[in-house]
């Protein structure tokens, strides 16, 4: 069995696939709409290789992050903006 | 049918937007005619600083009057446009310039413009994260931005709400004339007739013109930025450098953090003379800007180490040899020019529109219009 990590979503635990990028685990787990802009406008894993900035988390406090070029990592706080 | 007018303007960036407006809110017929999308080529490139400091002593009184037409002109407008004033820092990082900025303060005091230099402590106080080494900085409270985009749109809105019309995607083929005025402009849509024509294309102007049998020594240039995503509040203020020799640190360079959070970055790198043809095919920025600039940032503002680039943009302003705006009628009568920014034409827009609109109308203009005069550069040009 592959190893996983665990890493917090939102406050919550999440186990995951090591080597597995934050974008694809959350579009697996939430569906496409990973997050809403300021103006309420849907967002998610558009380009999905680092160009369009659309998959944009906070990741252990660093806001803007983009989860598709950002690897799940044991421990890793990931938070999506509201 | 063919559409008439009193005045065409050539070009849907700030200098035309803001000519667009100006000529309609005096009660003129105008048309608007722009080739790609309104703002989308050097004005909504740009960082659009409306600051009248180290700039030119020769057009002070004209830049001290805009930085007051741009505050009226965000009240007027209902605040659409992002005005800031956050004031501008200009940073020094050799001594040996340090003289040179006390001769810009010593030449603009007299003549009202609010500039003094402050120590490295000092402009701590006003820009607490700019924590890198610097000799030193001047400081003009009276420094503004706007959000280029939204300032265009505004202008274009203030235009149409005055009357005017107006068409992008619709580029012009060439400047009618007959028996030596102009009569107006033939477009791929159709011909478009009016005793006046103002050409403010930026980089296009002179291929425009020449249309017209008019040559103009206007250059395209390129200029590069970049942005950052989005970050929490980090620089309050423009950050500009010192007139310089060359490189990043030369008097082009700016920084800025827009209201969207994201952080700005732009420079013109000396030699940057652009290829002819790249205004038309806008290349991807150099290789060596993009680290200079990194390195200029996280040496200025060390907080910002570990930020992520988001994009970056390449532009091409229109230059003139003496670095100065051509303003005023050119050949055939009726035609009028307004262009050449040097990546300057926010800040002088508000002038510039109502020069032309008080040629059009035969008015004495209260703007020293001379130092603009297109036949300044008759000799340059004659064959």
């Amino acid at each position: 069995m592959a190893a996983t990590v665990r890493l917090i979503v939102n406050g919550k635990a999440i186990d995951a696939p090591e080597g597995i990028s934050v974008g694809a685990l959350l579009h697996a787990r939430n569906g496409a709409v990973l997050r809403q802009t300021q103006h309420g406008a849907p967002r998610g894993l558009f380009c999905g290789m680092g160009v369009c900035f659309d998959c944009l988390v906070k990741v252990d406090g660093r806001p803007n992050v983009r989860a598709c070029m950002t690897l799940a990592r044991d421990g890793m706080i990931v938070e999506i903006p509201a | 049918m063919v559409k008439t007018v009193d005045a065409i303007v050539i070009g849907g960036g700030i200098v035309g937007a803001m000519t667009a407006a100006t000529l309609a809110r005096r009660g003129l017929a105008v048309h608007l005619l722009e080739r790609g999308a309104f703002g989308g080529a050097v004005s909504g490139g740009s960082l659009a600083c409306i600051n009248a400091h180290m700039n030119s002593l020769d057009e002070l009184e004209t830049l001290k009057w805009c930085g007051d037409a741009w505050a009226g002109l965000d009240d007027r407008l209902g605040h659409s446009f992002e005005y800031n004033r956050s004031g501008k820092i200009t940073f020094i990082l050799r001594q040996a310039d340090v003289a040179r900025a006390e001769a810009w303060i010593a030449a603009e005091t007299p003549r009202g413009v609010a500039a003094r230099l402050l120590t490295p402590a000092e402009v701590r106080d006003v820009e607490p994260g700019l924590t890198g080494p610097i000799v030193a900085a001047t400081w003009h409270p009276e420094a503004a931005t706007v959000n280029p985009f939204f300032a265009v749109r505004a202008m274009l809105a203030d235009a149409a709400d005055h009357g005017a019309t107006m068409a992008s995607h619709t580029a012009v083929d060439r400047i009618l004339v007959q028996n030596g005025k102009v009569r107006g402009v033939a477009t791929a849509t159709g011909t478009v007739e009016a005793p006046h024509v103002v050409i403010a294309a930026g980089p296009w102007t002179a291929d425009v013109a020449a249309t017209a049998g008019v040559t103009l020594p206007i250059v395209p240039r390129k200029a590069q930025c970049l942005a950052t995503t989005a970050q929490p509040p980090t620089i309050l203020r423009v950050i500009g450098a010192c007139e310089s020799d060359g490189g990043i640190e030369a008097g082009y360079t700016q920084i800025q953090q827009a209201r969207s959070g994201q952080i700005l970055f732009n420079t013109v790198l000396s030699g940057g003379q652009g290829d002819p043809s790249g205004r038309n095919a806008v290349p991807e920025v150099d290789r060596r800007f993009v680290f200079d600039s990194i390195e200029m940032l996280m040496h200025l503002f060390p907080a910002t180490r570990g930020i992520e680039l988001m994009r970056s943009w390449v532009r091409y302003e229109a230059v003139t040899p003496d670095d100065r705006f051509v303003i005023g009628p050119a050949g055939p009568e009726g035609l009028l020019i307004a262009a050449g920014d040097g990546g300057t034409g926010f800040v002088r827009s508000p002038a510039i529109a109502e020069i032309i609109a008080d040629r059009i109308e035969g008015r004495e203009s209260h703007f020293r219009t001379d130092i603009y005069a297109p036949s300044r550069f008759d000799a340059l040009v004659e064959p």
